[in-house]
């Protein structure tokens, strides 16, 4: 027999042996787990004795890497000390590691689970030992941390976790308090089982420590984001925890009402509806349990509210009998476990309870009951007292009122919690729902902390409850308690009609004998008055300051300066002045205190104050820096306090993004390169500078005088290093801007250079600024000081300033990044008239910055926007402005011309780097253009203002002139060509006698004659008289050229005849007699003139001139002509040179001609007057 | 390790039965239960319904409907459903009734969801291991029934996903609502 049992035990060992070695080489979890299994099988139910051994094997498994197996570990534990308690002391350390798993949270849930039931057992067998070891008390104050830590976890992040949590307090609680009569009978170890005598772990002590979790779960209850999952977690708790502890259960169900009432707004409709069931549920769970008959009401009025029938509540109602035996129960001597409070409570209950009977909730008939509460009113909680007090003043009146006053309150539509919620009021205006109504009202009202149940209960002071504490607190902190009472109001007040007294549910744990509390600071100190605290605050600070030199002597300068700046971060006003004054005092020997106090204010933004208190705005930390670099720009001595105003820049932990309004730009600069993450603002400030610079003429800025220059000063201040930082005051405000602007100006371009990425930012930055120009009217982000809005009314205009502002820095970036200049163009087209003008006009620097040569303008003149062509021309006409046009940039614009926009204009300025043969192409269009840009052309063309050293011009002015008068009339008409050719002819220095001479020569070569030939050659004339003898010569050469069959030149030339005489005698005497015929037809007193100066012809000379021309000259009609004896047969043989030769070189001053001949005076009066057909020649000419 | 789900509704038979069929072959760990006092099965009238106590297997109801009148219970379907319920297993279980744990318990009824809810209430936790109760309404026929067992299977699909159910189990079925557009209760209890 005792083999047998020997070798099962053997076996037992081997098995588990084996099974363990496996487990550890095993990499399945699965197989694993069920290893593990098998152990804690063979070792607990079959063979304890083997636990012992086995133990730490298996607990080496918790350093497994599955979250499985590490589970199965815990498992193994819970069994372990259930089975044997000795094995508590040795596995705790285990338990509190895997407690902080850090990689599952299905562990750490399994822990909490196990350290709970753990938790029980250890307490029982602490109570059940004779003596408690050093061991056992470890393990207890180890599993105390780990309760503190868990009950801790009901804010964790975790969902599961804080539901585990909340059964954990629920069952600390259950645990740590004693057993009451009438509970619900379980078989869990209790307090009752704790000896008085334990030292460690004293009843008292931990009854007031259950309580005081109790508290903690009520208010995680009653936390407003509570998740459903806890919530209803947390209602079964409180619902168990009532049934087991009924003293408890009137704080479990003004709980429950105060849920009912303020449902977490976060819940979905469907999580509602599982709330209100899973309440619903606990609350018959209450009903049923005898204890709570002095809650029914309070219960009933909540189930129907919730939804449930009649039948329903009846049906969960104890029976009849076992009420009667409750009601008898208080006359019973109270059991010997049983603290006196329940009887004390049930007293109370039997004396207001007689004449009622559980039919009143839904006959609403309780008859009145003599005020019980002046008798217990110190006993009732808060929520009672406000009930009572609510209760007696809720008349129709009041109610129709509070409605009335609400409905300013109420949402347009009903949220969908309360539509959601609400049911139809079944008892409405009974006392009993009146009675609830207050209730209801009474718990809004304690919750935000006014009524006269509060202050009856913050009298009562230290004797307070935990809950009630909670309450009280919560005081403090006002949630927004007025919308849901509105809500509720409106939604339940609607049909009350009567009042009735009904005496107060009184709460049972005011019963409870209160034992010694912890000593909370806040429950027995009151704030000090305002004026003594800030009296104190500053005399400490005051002792503090002055214990300067002491406390360095002291060796205690540190903890001086910590303090300080603990203080300093909760300093305001006057405070806050003394301070800084006194770090200023010596700003050298304080920076220390600085830091600490700006590092002080920053931990209090972050949270990671240990003040506990969390300041999410920035504001007191701006505050402070921003006081700091202001008072250290002011300071006389800025010298010494630039070191420090860069370190604060560079130093702090945070620079607060008003205070970049202040910096300097060499800081700035500094700044951008060094503190990354906040490029983008000081760059901004840094642009906003640079872009100021056009703004001294800004008529907006001069109106905001005060805010403008205060940037500008302190803008200015740590570059100007300023001996002279008094000069710059107002007076001096605009010198110091222009100097500042340009500086910052030269920052932005070097830092442009130095860093790609920013420069891309500052291009976006500057492309949106250029982008402002798109806009109908200036943006009031560019008026003032830019942050400033426009003066309302006033509608703005672009003015030349304004759109300048907007080019400045854009600008300035051009010739470094040429690409820019695409962006230019395209805001170009979409900008207003005024807009292109001023853009136009400053457009001339950046353009002759980047040069000719930039290829990016070459692509822009290729790729020209449409509506850019202004911009284009303009572009071209700056570039060549001064030199001539490089042979790329003329391929473009002749490329453009050509194939996009055939505007003659882009020639322009290419025009000396076009082939001559274009330029005469273009010319009729070039001549047809506004004066004075044919004059431009004219000027291209002929180098006048031009660098006559490096010009060249396709054409010469010979070749000029010519051109003009081959242009085609039908491309251009004559009136256009006269008057470009009269602008070459204002050319004297150009136009010379002997190109002129060069001209007329050329033209009377060509045939056709050109049609202005005559006038060319009378305006020459004109111009120089000494070129009589080439006219001469011309017109003798036109005669032989037939000029009279061309009808234009020819009357030109019987005008220059007219003009020439008497030199053009000569010529005319030569001409055929048809055509003489018609020159006297229209200029008749070219006859007489001829006639005489025929007569002062020699005999021989005379003899030279035909007959039928003497017979025109003696104005004989044509059909005389054959009687004429004289006339010569030779005429038409005559050589014109030889004629020539033989007339003597006509007279510069002809004074022949003044006296006219006797007979040729008679002859032009006998003959027949003939219109003289001038007039289209004058036309032409004028 | 997966979850345990356990499939509830009143009588062990339609909804659950084809829940769980279909959730098997999808290879999840998977039971079925009825809540009710009886197993009850139409009958030739109305009023006349068959009702049989939990524990009869089904194989004897199916020989008792066919006994009984098995042009109609053919028509009806029942047999055929009895068919398929007697491959899965032996006969119709009461969840008040079985001693096994589950991490999730979905119902397919509110009656189910409330006696499911009583019945844990009834019972005092002991190791206070969570366990999730979800109702999804499924009318009482064949087709919603196979419906309802798409629906559920998808749902168990995502919770299987989670990897940490508790934490996520708010938000899935929040989502799962809204995209079956059907409402559910849900609730936690404790072994």
């Amino acid at each position: 027999m005792a083999s047998r049992e020997m070798s099962e035990g053997n076996d037992a060992q081997e098995q588990c042996v084996e099974l363990l070695n496996q487990a550890s080489l095993l990499q399945d979890e699965r197989q694993k787990v069920t290893n593990l299994k098998k152990v804690q099988e063979l070792i607990i139910h079959q063979d304890p004795a083997l636990l012992d051994n086995f133990l730490d094997e298996v607990v080496a498994f918790q350093s497994d890497p599955s979250a499985e197996v590490r589970r199965t570990v815990l498992g193994f534990i819970e069994e372990a000390c259930k089975k044997d308690n000795e094995m508590i002391p040795k596995v705790v350390a285990n338990l509190g590691i895997l407690l902080q798993d850090s990689f599952s949270m299905a562990v750490v849930k399994r822990t909490m689970q196990a350290i709970s039931n753990i938790y029980r057992v250890t307490l029982q067998w602490l109570s059940s030992a004779r003596t408690v070891t050093e061991v056992m008390d470890s393990a207890w104050s180890m599993l105390g941390q780990m309760k503190r830590r868990i009950i801790g976890y009901v804010d964790h992040d975790n969902d599961g976790v804080r539901t585990m949590a909340v059964k954990f307090m629920e069952t600390v609680i259950l645990l740590q308090t004693f057993s009451e009569p009438g509970s619900l009978k379980r078989p869990e170890f209790c307090l009752d089982g704790v000896p008085i005598t334990l030292k460690i772990a004293r009843p008292r002590k931990l009854e007031e420590e259950a309580r005081s979790v109790f508290a903690q779960l009520i208010k995680f209850h009653g936390s407003p984001h509570i998740s459903s999952v806890n919530l209803m977690a947390c209602m079964g708790s409180l619902t168990l925890i009532a049934r087991c502890r009924p003293s408890l259960l009137t704080q479990v169900i003004s709980a429950l009402e105060s849920l009912h009432a303020n449902l977490p707004p976060t819940l979905s409709k469907s999580q509602v509806n599982s709330v209100r069931k899973h309440m619903k549920m606990q609350l018959l769970n209450l009903l049923k349990h005898p204890a709570s008959y002095d809650s029914h009401r309070n219960i009933c009025t909540l189930l129907t509210d919730l939804g449930a029938s009649q039948s329903e509540v009846m049906r969960a109602m104890p029976p009849p009998e076992e009420l009667r035996k409750r009601q008898r129960r208080p006359e019973e001597p109270p059991g010997d476990a049983d603290d006196d409070t329940p009887v004390t409570k049930r007293q109370k209950f039997v004396e207001d309870d007689d004449d009622e009977d559980e039919e009143e909730e839904e006959a609403g008939g309780a008859p009145p009951r003599p005020a019980p509460l002046d008798k217990k009113q110190h006993k009732a909680n808060a929520i009672d007292i406000t009930e009572a007090w609510a209760f007696e003043r809720l008349t129709p009146a009041l109610a129709a009122n509070l409605v009335l006053v609400s409905m300013h309150n109420l949402p347009d539509t009903p949220p969908a919690l309360f539509s959601n919620t609400f049911t139809p009021i079944s008892a409405a205006g009974t006392s009993s729902q009146i009675q609830h109504v207050a209730r209801l009202l009474a718990a809004q009202l304690t919750h935000a902390g006014i009524g006269p149940g509060v202050e009856a209960t913050r009298n009562q002071g230290i004797q307070m409850t935990d809950h009630d504490w909670e309450m009280a607190e919560e005081e403090e902190t006002p949630s927004g308690a007025r919308q849901p009472i509105a809500t509720v109001l409106a939604g339940t007040v609607s049909g009350r009609e009567t009042k009735k007294k009904v005496a107060l549910l009184p709460s049972g744990q005011m019963n409870k004998k209160h034992m010694a509390k912890p000593l909370r600071l806040p429950e027995i100190t009151r704030p000090l008055p305002a004026d003594e605290l800030e009296r104190m605050m500053t005399a400490a600070l005051d002792r503090l300051l002055a214990a300067e030199r002491t406390a360095r002597a002291g060796g205690l300068a540190a903890a001086r300066s910590k303090l300080l700046a603990m203080m300093s971060s909760h300093f305001t006003g006057h405070l806050l002045e003394k301070m800084l004054g006194h770090v200023l005092e010596d700003i050298g020997g304080r920076s220390d205190l600085v830091f600490s106090w700006l590092y002080e204010e920053y931990a209090n933004v972050s949270g990671f104050s240990n003040l506990g208190q969390v300041v999410h705005s920035t504001a007191s930390y701006e505050q402070v820096f921003c006081m700091l670099i202001s008072a250290l720009m002011v300071r006389p001595d800025f010298k010494d306090g630039e070191t420090l105003l860069t370190r604060l820049f560079l130093e702090a932990p945070l620079v607060a993004e008003s205070a970049t309004h202040r910096q300097g730009i060499q800081l700035l600069s500094q700044l951008i390169s060094r503190r990354p993450s906040k490029q983008l603002t000081y760059i901004s400030a840094l642009l906003q500078l640079a872009s100021h610079n056009a703004s001294e003429v800004r008529p907006l800025a001069r109106a905001r005088p005060a805010s403008f220059t205060r940037t500008w000063v302190a803008a200015a201040g740590p570059v100007l290093l300023l001996p002279d930082f008094s000069c710059l005051e107002f007076g001096m405000r605009l010198k110091a801007r222009k100097r500042c602007g340009r500086r910052a100006l030269a920052t932005v371009l070097e830092l442009h250079g130095m860093n790609g990425a920013l420069a891309a930012w500052w291009r976006s930055t500057q492309s949106t600024r250029l982008k402002y120009l798109r806009l109908r009217t200036p943006p009031a982000l560019l008026l003032g000081d830019d942050q400033s809005a426009a003066p309302a009314g006033v509608t703005l205009e672009w003015t030349d300033e304004l759109a300048k502002l907007c080019l400045h820095l854009y600008l300035a970036l051009l010739p470094r990044r040429e690409s820019l200049i695409h962006e230019l163009a395209h805001v170009y087209v979409q900008t207003t008239a005024d807009v292109k003008r001023t853009i136009l006009r400053v457009l001339e620097a950046p353009i002759r910055g980047m040069g000719m040569e930039s290829p990016e303008l070459l692509t822009l003149v290729e790729t020209c926007p449409k509506g850019a062509e202004t911009l284009i021309t303009r572009v071209i006409h700056i570039l060549t402005d001064k030199t001539p046009p490089s042979a790329e940039l003329v391929d473009r614009v002749r490329d453009l011309y050509q194939k996009r926009v055939s505007d003659v204009r882009f020639l322009i300025p290419v025009l000396n780097g076009l082939r001559k043969r274009e330029v005469i192409a273009a010319l009729p269009k070039l001549i047809r253009l506004n004066p004075v840009v044919v004059k431009e052309v004219f000027n291209r063309l002929l180098g006048i203002h031009s660098d006559t050293a490096n010009f060249s011009s396709p054409l010469t002015p010979v070749e000029l002139l010519v051109a003009l008068h081959n242009i085609d009339p039908t491309k251009c008409d004559m009136k256009t060509i006269i008057k470009a050719t009269s602008l070459c002819f204002a050319e004297k220095q150009v136009y010379t006698q002997e190109v002129l001479a060069v001209v007329l020569q050329q033209l009377m070569e060509q045939s056709p004659l050109p049609v202005l030939l005559m006038r060319t050659v009378i305006q020459s004339l004109a111009l120089y008289n000494r070129l009589i003898g080439l006219v001469m010569n011309i017109l003798q050469r036109l005669t032989s050229k037939q000029v009279w069959t061309q009808k234009k030149v020819w009357e030109g030339f019987i005008k220059c005849c007219q003009r020439t005489k008497p030199s053009s005698y000569q010529v005319l005497l030569q001409l055929p007699p048809e055509p003489l015929r018609d020159v006297f037809a229209t200029a008749p007193e070219l006859r007489s003139n001829l006639l005489d100066y025929v007569a002062s012809f020699s005999e021989a000379q005379r003899g030279h001139i035909p007959t039928d021309v003497m017979r025109v000259l003696n104005g004989d009609r044509p059909r005389e002509l054959a009687d004429e004896p004289m006339s010569p047969p030779e005429v038409d043989s005559i050589d014109p040179v030889s004629v020539r030769e033989a007339v003597p070189p006509p007279p510069l001053n002809p004074p022949r001609s003044a006296p006219p001949h006797p007979r040729e005076r008679n002859r032009p009066r006998s003959r027949p007057k003939r219109p003289v057909p001038a007039a289209a020649w004058d036309s032409q000419f004028s | 390790m997966g979850l345990r789900f356990a499939v509830v509704c009143s009588s062990n038979m339609n909804r659950s039965m084809e829940a769980h069929a279909y959730l098997s072959k999808k290879s999840f760990t998977v039971q079925s239960f009825g809540t009710g006092d009886k197993v009850k099965l139409p009958g030739s009238a109305p009023n006349k319904p068959n009702v049989y106590d939990f524990g009869t297997s089904y194989e004897s109801i199916y020989q008792d409907l066919q006994d009984k009148d098995r042009t109609l219970y053919t028509q009806n379907g029942l047999l055929h459903m009895l068919d398929r319920n007697r491959r899965i297993k032996a006969g119709p279980q009461r969840l008040q009734e079985c001693p096994d744990k589950f991490d999730v318990v979905v119902s397919c009824e509110e009656r189910v969801y409330d006696q499911i809810l009583e019945m844990f209430e009834s019972r005092e936790p002991t190791e206070n291991t969570p366990v999730h109760i979800i109702n999804i309404d499924i009318q009482d026929n064949h087709e919603e029934a196979t419906i309802g067992a798409f629906l559920i299977c998808d749902l168990c699909t995502q919770l299987e996903e989670s990897q940490d159910l508790e934490d996520d189990i708010d938000e899935l079925l929040q989502e799962f609502e809204s995209k079956a557009n059907r409402q559910i209760l849900h609730c936690v209890q404790f072994y």
